[in-house]
């Protein structure tokens, strides 16, 4: 992971970070994801999408091959986003 | 790339419109008030465009500045009156609803904003049960940014008219996609940008003043001209256009304007209507859609706003763009209380907005990227 940015979206209420990898995102890392929450996979997609939801906490959202993917905080708490940059740094 | 954002900044831009643009940076620069009589700039040659393309007889009421928030801060400031009511819709962009609130935070003015349910229908009676003694000016939303849905604006003038109210429409989204007759409206001021549906580049746009209007000064500074007064040279169009002018912007409008009054608004409109209207009958068959914008047949600015069950806007929105590029606009789309009314706040909903650049072929596209995300056959 190199580094993240604040997105400006039209949302209320909710943080939005992007997270730029040191590599192209692949399945076995979209895979480990589990770990933070429900996985949804749709590798039938022209470039597959994933989704990783926490209730209340965040939603992670990317797509396979991209050197990107976005965080929507819901809480935007120090401990949960050290919980997920802690995850995407061990895969 | 398919884009379908044309309601926040039109693309592709025609032909030329880049060219005009350049070939005005090429030039030496010229101060637009100290014009060679046999030449005329392309400042005056766009105003007088816009002036036409609005049937308005005047083209030195046709103020330039960077888009319409710029034009609607002008109108607003120039025009509210301390101690006033404003009257407002539920269909406005933030661009008239912070200013608003500014006004009010400040004290000495109220707001009175009129509902308009789904999908934006601004009704004669509830606007005009709004208005009172107290009412100094109204703002309007000619077409909205969320739904399409048009507003009738001769029918508002004439309430406002009737008593001496000053009416400010925000023609943002009207501009270049259906025919605004602005000749017999000399009450009302109107705020216009360069490019959403008048296919010019960003940074350029402007207000267009009645005659029978006399805005406050609201921006003040160097005109180049008369720089021995105090106060700016109280002469239209430039003692509301302090500062220099984006002129290249200009020259790239002027160029795109040619193309919209060759092709004629109603060629374009039809088209819009026709994508419109292949886009919604499409939509309607899903399972789980709901679409809040204003019916095909009466939506010539080309604006679709849908929601599809079990898949936030935002999600919608990231997938077409990063695993199939395709661009929309998801989200507020500066219009939290149009948002309120459609109940869609606050995650919003997605929006396809058409330009006369786009075809059948994308929509399918575009159709068959929702069956594939849907799981839909």
């Amino acid at each position: 992971m190199l580094e993240t940015r604040v997105v400006e979206e039209c949302l209320d209420g909710v943080v939005i970070r992007e997270v730029l990898f040191d590599g192209r995102i692949g399945a076995t890392f979209i895979k480990s994801l589990e770990k933070l929450g429900t996985l949804e996979y749709f590798p039938h997609f022209p470039k597959p999408f994933f989704r990783v939801r926490k209730s209340g906490k965040y939603i992670i959202k990317g797509v396979e091959g991209n050197e990107t993917c976005q965080i929507f905080y819901i809480d935007s708490s120090e401990e949960i986003q050290q919980l997920i940059y802690r995850t995407f740094q061990t895969v | 790339m398919i884009y379908f954002n044309n309601a926040a900044t039109s693309y592709p831009k025609p032909e030329g419109t880049a060219a005009a643009m350049g070939q005005c940076l090429a030039l030496p620069p010229s101060n637009l008030y100290r014009e060679d009589v046999t030449q005329k700039s392309v400042i005056t040659v766009c105003r007088e465009k816009i002036a036409g393309l609005f049937h308005f007889s005047d083209p030195s009421r046709v103020i330039f500045c960077s888009g319409s928030t710029e034009a609607l801060n002008m109108a607003i400031n120039g025009l509210v009156r301390p101690g006033s009511r404003v009257v407002t819709t539920t269909r406005e962009h933030n661009a008239v609803l912070r200013p608003l609130s500014y006004l009010c935070l400040a004290g000495g003015v109220h707001v009175d904003t009129v509902r308009c349910p789904p999908p934006g229908i601004l009704d004669g009676r509830r606007f005009e049960n709004a208005l009172t003694r107290e009412t100094g000016l109204a703002v309007v939303n000619h077409i909205s940014n969320v739904t399409g849905a048009e507003a009738d604006i001769g029918a508002i003038y004439s309430l406002c008219e009737a008593r001496g109210i000053p009416l400010i429409v925000d023609a943002s989204q009207s501009a270049g996609a259906i025919a605004v007759d602005f000749s017999s409206m000399p009450l009302a001021a109107l705020a216009f940008t360069g490019h959403k549906a008048l296919l010019g580049p960003k940074g350029v746009g402007g207000l267009i003043v009645g005659r029978e209007l006399d805005l406050r000064i609201w921006k003040s500074g160097g005109t180049g001209i008369r720089s021995d007064l105090e106060l700016m040279p109280d002469a239209w169009p430039i003692k509301y256009e302090a500062g220099t002018l984006n002129e290249p912007g200009i020259a790239g409008l002027a160029h795109s304007l040619d193309g919209i009054l060759a092709r004629g608004l109603s060629s374009i409109g039809k088209q819009k209507i026709d994508l419109t209207r292949h886009l919604v009958e499409e939509l309607e068959k899903f399972d789980g859609v709901t679409v809040y914008s204003e019916r095909p047949e009466r939506n010539s600015s080309g604006i679709v706003c849908f929601n599809i069950d079990h898949w936030p806007a935002a999600d919608i929105g990231y997938v077409l763009k990063d695993a199939f590029d395709i661009r929309v606009r998801t989200g507020l789309h500066c219009a939290p209380l149009m948002h309120r009314e459609l109940g869609t706040f606050p995650e919003g909903a997605i929006r396809v907005s058409f330009s006369a650049a786009n075809h059948h072929g994308e929509v399918d596209t575009f159709l068959q990227a929702l069956k594939t995300i849907t799981g839909q056959t």
